[in-house]
């Protein structure tokens, strides 16, 4: 009798936890967004859109950024919830770590936001998982008029279709510390190319050892080897097809320069910057001024001079060197930043009015001002430069990048797992550990195999 | 004469030791009066200009949400976590350690083999199967979890605590008329109680630093907690008010010191029994 008895409440409790499994299942889809009837009914909705009075949407948009690229956002967000009430718009923000985690993960499990600002080098990867975002160039509501439609096609088109907008145009430049230049004689005009960076470098260390002329990390470094090897050679780092651009003669000269620089003195030893590899403008001789030049985005400008601690220093920004004989420019230049729409959105009319609204109206113009960098529409840059929102120093490295812009960089050059390895070898001969000759061959032999790797994931 | 002088070599070189460990926290409250400047410029405890409001202004946050709702929104997260933790793992510990039932080894295997089990791994499956019960930006993530008794740690660290206390207890306490549960409720628990509050406390500490899981649950700034509000302004371009959020970092460790220093005596007491057999 008591044994009946227990497995009657055995069978109770299973079956009530299995209904509560299922209830919750069940549940999910309300809560959750189901793509294919709310896209339907949204579809529905835009041809009744002219009797009808519009619907009220939320939306959910995520970027990543500082406090001053959050407050603007917030406040466009809130200019334009005021002008369509019938529009809710959630505001996903946070800082720039774990962010690009977050969203393939938000990407693989369909729970990505309608709106998210998306970074150009992820780009190629992302939409090579699948067809994430919507083409641009198929939405009515947006005026594509304003942007260089080069830009769109070269930079930002993969497949034939337009993933994004870009938020801005960045391209390298040098920022450096105007009165400690006066200081050492060294003229403002100079045409900077990477053997005068050498040069002056090491007189500027021979006359004060405490002082040099570079602060670098590893990442410049690597920006600075690149462009030394792709001017040579005219070509691609690495090739749509997965072949090398460059042969070992040539990525010698690259690595050469490294040696050189840190053996001058041109830059901090190795052993003393790797401390603040990721933040240089953290690196205390930085604050105190005995650094005079950083290679860095235009939009890290004033988050570098704002951290040096003589606040009469003066400071100005140059042209990303370029050698004499160049085949082809090495100076990158790409979108500060990508405004994507997901492809799943049950509200892309809607997300697409916003985006539109961003980018083409006065008011949001001057709301967000250069929070995303140097804007990338004319008007846009126009109208902030006329009310001296934007720096004019900022604007002139940014224009001079871009004229002087070489190709964009291809999917395969920007890989992630490349890239760590130029950091290993970067770092071997910055500590003297190989020779440049030997470095190369590590770096070609390690590439062939990671490459070769690479291509048959494709 | 000579024990007395090694006392005092030992004395001086953990007195070094302390100030070389302590010295990054003090840096951290020191930096919080700081001007952003001086921060990485120099190494040195004081200030040369105060910053008084640091606190203040980095209270008010970035945007909405000021930290007083941060602060908030990892109580709520965290507090019914811990609770969930304890409830369950003792529960599910007690069986393991007094009762025999079928496939015990092969399950209490399980319930280690999902210790070595890394949280990177399972983190897509747990995303989809919360995505499809429809709790993805809600705590529910972190509360029915630890309701199920998921912290497989705790587990194991409570069932070699209950092995450690004598079964001859539960046999008085069943000829005094206890049943299984108020066996649990009236001998064991109050024995455990070391161990219980070495669980509370490495949960509280753990879930109130944890940054990946809450990064990847929770989506509305309105429902960030501490871990997600502090990296919230650190960006790659923008400048950073390093100073408030120095200050910010130090009223978010308080907590968890408190929590330690008050549960302290049982802390250290439950890490040393445990696995000790009686």
């Amino acid at each position: 009798m008591k044994r009946a008895m227990r497995l009657i409440s055995t069978l109770c409790i299973i079956s009530i936890l299995a209904t509560l499994f299922i209830g919750c299942a069940k549940e999910a889809p309300k809560t959750g967004t189901d793509s294919t009837q709310q896209a339907a009914a949204d579809n529905k909705d835009k041809t009744d859109k002219k009797d009808a009075a519009p619907k009220n949407v939320t939306m959910r948009f995520s970027w990543w950024g500082g406090d001053s690229r959050h407050k603007a956002t917030l406040a466009a967000i809130e200019a334009y919830t005021k002008k369509n009430p019938h529009v809710k718009i959630e505001a996903e923000y946070g800082g720039f770590d774990g962010y690009f985690q977050k969203l393939t993960t938000q990407l693989a499990g369909g729970t990505a936001p309608d709106i998210m600002q998306v970074d150009q080098p992820w780009l190629p990867s992302l939409t090579s998982q699948g067809d994430l975002f919507v083409d641009i160039n198929t939405l009515k509501e947006i005026d594509l008029s304003a942007f260089d439609k080069k830009f769109l096609d070269s930079q930002l088109t993969i497949g034939g279709k337009l993933q994004g907008l870009p938020t801005g145009l960045i391209g390298i430049t040098m920022f450096y510390n105007k009165t400690a230049f006066e200081k050492f004689g060294i003229s403002a005009d100079t045409q900077w190319t990477f053997d005068n960076l050498i040069e002056i470098g090491k007189q500027v260390h021979e006359k004060d050892k405490n002082i040099y002329l570079l602060n670098l990390d590893i990442n410049k470094y690597d920006w600075i080897m690149k462009a030394i090897v792709k001017e040579k050679t005219g070509e691609q780092w690495v090739k749509d097809d997965y072949t090398l651009g460059f042969d070992k003669a040539i990525l010698v000269e690259g690595l050469t320069w490294i040696k050189k620089a840190v053996d001058s003195g041109a830059v901090q030893p190795f052993e003393e910057m790797i401390l603040y590899d990721k933040k240089a403008e953290t690196n205390p001789k930085w604050v105190n001024g005995e650094l005079l030049m950083n290679i860095n985005w235009p939009s890290s400008f004033e988050r570098f001079t704002e951290s040096v601690a003589n606040k009469d220093a003066k400071w100005d920004v140059t042209a990303f060197p370029i050698s004499k004989d160049a085949k082809k420019s090495g100076v990158i230049t790409r979108a500060a930043q990508v405004m994507c729409i997901n492809k799943n959105s049950a509200n892309i009319s809607e997300a697409a009015k916003f985006i539109n609204w961003m980018f083409n109206d006065d008011e949001a113009i001057l709301i967000l001002e250069d929070v995303r960098g140097v804007p990338a529409t004319e008007k846009a840059r126009k109208m902030l430069t006329d009310s001296k929102k934007l720096d004019e120093r900022i604007v002139r490295a940014t224009e001079v990048a871009i004229k002087n812009s070489g190709d964009p960089e291809n999917g395969p050059t920007n890989d992630p797992e490349l890239l760590e390895i130029d950091r290993d070898i970067i770092q071997k001969v910055g500590y003297g550990q190989l020779t440049p000759e030997k470095a190369a061959d590590e770096l070609i032999q390690r590439y062939t195999e990671k490459l070769a790797e690479l291509k048959a994931k494709k | 004469m000579k024990v007395r002088v090694q006392n005092i070599i030992a004395y001086i070189l953990l007195t070094l030791l302390g100030i070389v460990m302590v010295y990054p926290l003090l840096w951290l409250v020191a930096s919080s009066f700081k001007t952003n400047q001086e921060i990485f410029a120099t190494i040195g405890l004081i200030p040369k200009k105060w910053v008084l409001d640091s606190y203040a202004q980095g209270w008010k946050g970035s945007g909405q949400y000021t930290y007083t709702t941060f602060f908030l929104n990892t109580f709520m997260l965290v507090v019914p976590t811990v609770i969930a933790s304890i409830v369950s793992s003792v529960s599910v510990a007690y069986g393991f350690a007094r009762f025999k039932f079928p496939f015990k080894k092969v399950l209490f295997a399980l319930v280690i083999a999902t210790l070595m089990l890394p949280n990177a791994i399972i983190i897509i499956p747990k995303y989809i199967l919360f995505k499809n019960f429809g709790w993805l930006n809600t705590y529910l993530t972190f509360w029915i979890p630890a309701l199920f008794a998921t912290y497989s740690f705790f587990i194991f660290m409570l069932v070699q605590f209950l092995r450690g206390i004598p079964r001859e207890l539960d046999e008085s306490a069943i000829i005094d008329g206890c049943n299984s549960f108020t066996i649990l409720i009236r001998i064991l628990i109050p024995l455990a109680k070391p161990a219980l509050f070495s669980v509370g406390i490495f949960q509280f500490i753990w879930r109130w630093n944890d940054f990946f899981n809450v990064l990847v649950y929770i989506n509305s700034v309105s429902k960030f907690p501490l871990a997600l509000a502090l990296r919230m302004s650190i960006d790659i371009t923008d400048v950073v008010a390093w100073n408030r959020l120095m200050a910010m970092s130090v009223l978010t460790m308080v907590p968890p010191i408190l929590i330690f220093f008050f549960a302290q005596k049982y802390f250290v007491e439950g890490i040393a029994t445990t696995g000790l057999k009686g």
